[in-house]
């Protein structure tokens, strides 16, 4: 096994160019990056966010490689493979997923489709091998779903990207199973920059998890992740994530997704983890009748932001959208949606609708919504609703007459609050999600 | 001197009797009349720094009329008003404030209800009342620039009203203290061309036990219109009654059009009653503009 490759330091040129130089990148992939870091170099911070200012791009791990590349778990260096035993995820690929790539710190370790996939011709491979092997393919699509001048940590994922997936599902082709890339961030000092980018050819469907974790740290780490998704006509993508960093990760992901004619996306988006989280996934409805359904949880236990949302572009007519946000906020946590509606002249007949909910657990929590809808189109309907509220001392009182003790009642309200987004899980994810809830409040509530 | 203060503050001097009732033109019935000609304004400072030089008022009655005058019309002006005691009504806000034209108004009162009536123009206005409410309306702005904050410790406030014009900003802030409630109701009527903005927060701060908060943003968009909402909510206490806010297009559909017609109604009359009715929901108070606001606004919509 060829020796581990750690690239650590300030950020340079220099290190840009030996990362696409270990990954042997195509030119036209290396002049991406070069163009990146200037413009990260010459962008500011953006305002929305807090937190990123005290980051220091000095004595970061920018880059770090196990070197290693397996399609069997048995072939991992044990340490990983423990690491990932322990997170179930052998007996989850083997259960119900048709494909898994999993990244270890900045590069993929472990990469297996299933036979199934092939024979459907569906392309599921890790970034950097799909950038070799398809490179006309990844270069249409690569960057133009969330370009680098998006904003400056934007910028900063292109110019060090490394990790990730590629998937391109042919025209009419529905893929049964899930696909999942899961994502680990194992060293102090470690920043991440993983890139998905998932293509629907027409008439497709596709059901894309992301997930992700982090042992307890010494240092802050950066996750600066991007998720690229195009729908072409009549394709159903479903986009899952269950983000459960360590408190010692920032976490900033970028996704979009472009849908066109009569495409329809789903986001499901669940945050439970990381000590400061950014992520506003966002939908391009730019064919006629395209849709998108979101649905956003996010969860604040403790002195931690949650800063997500969602955003829709409605570009053609007969467009619809649904966002369906719920957060909840204890211990002193902040919870904050953030997000952005946008109907073009000529988008007759959009529909938007956008519900959000916030519960407060406790008087030092925190919950704050920022929504925004900026409307050019007289004939589209577009509504917006959002409550925020406490744990009533009825629904309590309800449920401890029925023989719950007080914890229990708090739980079963807690799980009853985000039962849509449960709903619109896989069951697996879904059960997880709802165990790790049960455990954290019965602990904490009260 | 009646002449002379009829000449200050530039109103057809309309005796009443032997009484220098200047009540009977600062009321606002009165103002309300005149206003829509352009010609009462005040070209002096307001109340609190009021100098006798300024106004040339040498009867001290008629300046205490003048001071408790219930409507403020104020126009070219970058002027301030602040009320240190609000319990002091001698030097409170007034009930109705016109502005118009360029300039800046601060106006920091006390509890108060306050009708303001923006008249157009390139404008920053800032109104800031303790417990007080205010009923907004916006005419024929251009640039304008408009911002409420009512802060409150208990009791209900709120902030009402209706804005049109070409680019307009409206920003509406509520905070909340103790256990008071907020309500925000602000409606758009964006004509082809125009640019309206709402936005605000509404903030449950830390103590604010039992308080609540609620914002209404709508708008109706004209075809060539562009409408900006952004009702914020951010709650910093967890044990609230309750924060929410919503936000709308009321534009007419084309169901509800339908459904007029068929009533008899032509669409240039479907139109005006369907905004008439909305008008009316948010600024029924100020009765003598919504007739005004109707024709202005439909009449641009070229329907």
């Amino acid at each position: 096994m060829a020796e581990e490759l750690i690239l650590k330091g300030k950020l340079s040129e220099d290190i840009v160019k030996e990362i696409s130089r270990e990954k042997g990148e195509p030119e036209w992939m290396r002049e991406m990056r070069l163009q990146a870091l200037k413009l990260f170099n010459r962008m500011k911070d953006p305002l929305w966010v807090k937190g990123l200012e005290n980051l220091k791009l000095e004595d970061v791990v920018f880059y770090s490689s196990p070197r290693v590349m397996a399609r069997d778990w048995d072939d991992l260096p044990e340490h990983i493979r423990k690491v990932y035993e322990k997170l179930g995820l052998p007996e989850q690929e083997k259960r119900f997923l048709a494909g898994l790539t999993a990244t270890f710190d900045s590069e993929n370790v472990y990469h297996k489709a299933k036979e199934l996939l092939e024979s459907m011709g569906v392309i599921m491979l890790p970034m950097e091998e799909a950038v070799q092997k398809y490179p006309d393919l990844v270069r249409k699509y690569f960057g133009r779903v969330f370009p680098m001048g998006e904003h400056r940590y934007a910028a900063l994922h292109y110019a060090l990207w490394s990790g990730g997936t590629f998937v391109y599902v042919p025209k009419g082709v529905r893929v049964p199973f899930p696909l999942e890339a899961f994502f680990y961030i194992y060293k102090e000092e470690e920043w991440q920059f993983e890139h998905t980018l998932v293509v629907a050819d027409e008439g497709s469907y596709v059901h894309f998890i992301e997930a992700c974790a982090a042992p307890t740290m010494q240092t802050i780490s950066f996750h600066d992740g991007v998720v690229e998704v195009y729908a072409h006509r009549n394709a159903h993508v479903k986009f899952t994530t269950v983000q459960n960093w360590s408190r010692d990760i920032l976490n900033f992901n970028n996704k979009r997704a472009i849908a066109e004619e009569g495409a329809f996306i789903e986001w499901i988006e669940g945050s439970i983890g990381s000590r400061e989280s950014y992520v506003y996934p966002s939908v391009v409805l730019k064919g006629e009748g395209s849709r998108t359904h979101m649905n956003v949880f996010t969860l604040s236990r403790g002195p931690y932001v949650k800063d997500s949302g969602a955003k829709v572009f409605h570009m053609a007519p007969n467009t619809k959208s649904t966002i369906v946000s719920k957060s909840i906020s204890s211990d002193g946590g902040v919870s904050i949606y953030r997000g952005l509606i946008r109907i073009l002249k000529g988008a007759r007949n959009a529909v938007s609708t956008v519900s959000c909910d916030s519960l407060l657990l406790d008087n030092e929590s925190e919950a704050h919504t920022y929504p925004h809808a900026q409307v050019e189109e007289p004939s589209a309907v577009f509504t917006h609703e959002a409550t925020t509220g406490k744990l009533s001392d009825e629904q309590l009182f309800y449920l401890r007459s029925r023989g719950f003790d007080e914890d229990e009642a708090k739980v079963m309200a807690v799980v009853g609050f985000i039962k849509d987004i449960l709903r619109e899980m896989p069951l697996e994810y879904a059960n997880a999600l709802k165990t790790v809830l049960e455990a954290d409040f019965s602990r904490s509530v009260g | 001197m009646m002449r002379e203060i009829a000449r200050v503050i530039d109103v057809p001097y309309q005796p009443y009797g032997d009484s220098p009732t200047i009540k009977s033109y600062t009321r606002w019935e009165e103002i309300g009349r005149h206003v829509g000609r352009g010609n009462v304004y005040i070209t002096g400072a307001l109340p609190t720094v009021l100098s006798e030089s300024e106004l040339r008022i040498e009867n001290k009655l008629l300046r205490e009329h003048f001071i408790h005058a219930r409507a403020y019309v104020v126009r070219e002006r970058t002027v301030t008003v602040k009320v240190e005691d609000a319990a002091a009504h001698i030097y409170g806000a007034p009930d109705v404030l016109i502005t118009e034209g360029s300039g800046s108004i601060v106006m920091e009162g006390g509890g108060k209800d306050v009708l303001h009536i923006h008249r157009g123009g390139t404008v920053y206005v800032h109104i800031f009342l303790r417990n007080g409410s205010v009923t907004s309306i916006v005419r024929d702005g251009e640039d304008s620039h408009v911002r409420y904050d009512v802060e409150g410790l208990g009791g209900e406030m709120g902030i009402r009203g209706v804005a049109y014009g070409k680019r307009v900003d409206v920003v509406t802030n509520l905070f909340i203290k103790g256990g008071a409630k907020g309500l925000v109701e602000y409606t758009l009527l964006v004509p082809p061309g125009g640019f309206l903005v709402h936005r605000g927060f509404g903030k449950l701060l830390k103590g604010s036990k039992g308080g609540k908060v609620h914002m209404d943003s709508s708008y109706i968009l004209a075809p060539g219109g562009f409408a900006v909402s952004v009702p914020s909510i951010e709650v910093y206490h967890g044990d609230v009654r309750g924060a929410s806010h919503e936000s709308r297009n009321l534009s007419l559909t084309e169901d509800q059009l339908f459904y007029m017609k068929t009533r008899g109604l032509s669409t240039k009359e479907a139109y005006r009653l369907y905004v008439e009715g909305i008008v009316k929901e948010r600024v029924g108070e100020a009765y003598h503009y919504i007739e005004d606001i109707v024709e202005t606004f439909t009449s641009l919509l070229d329907v």
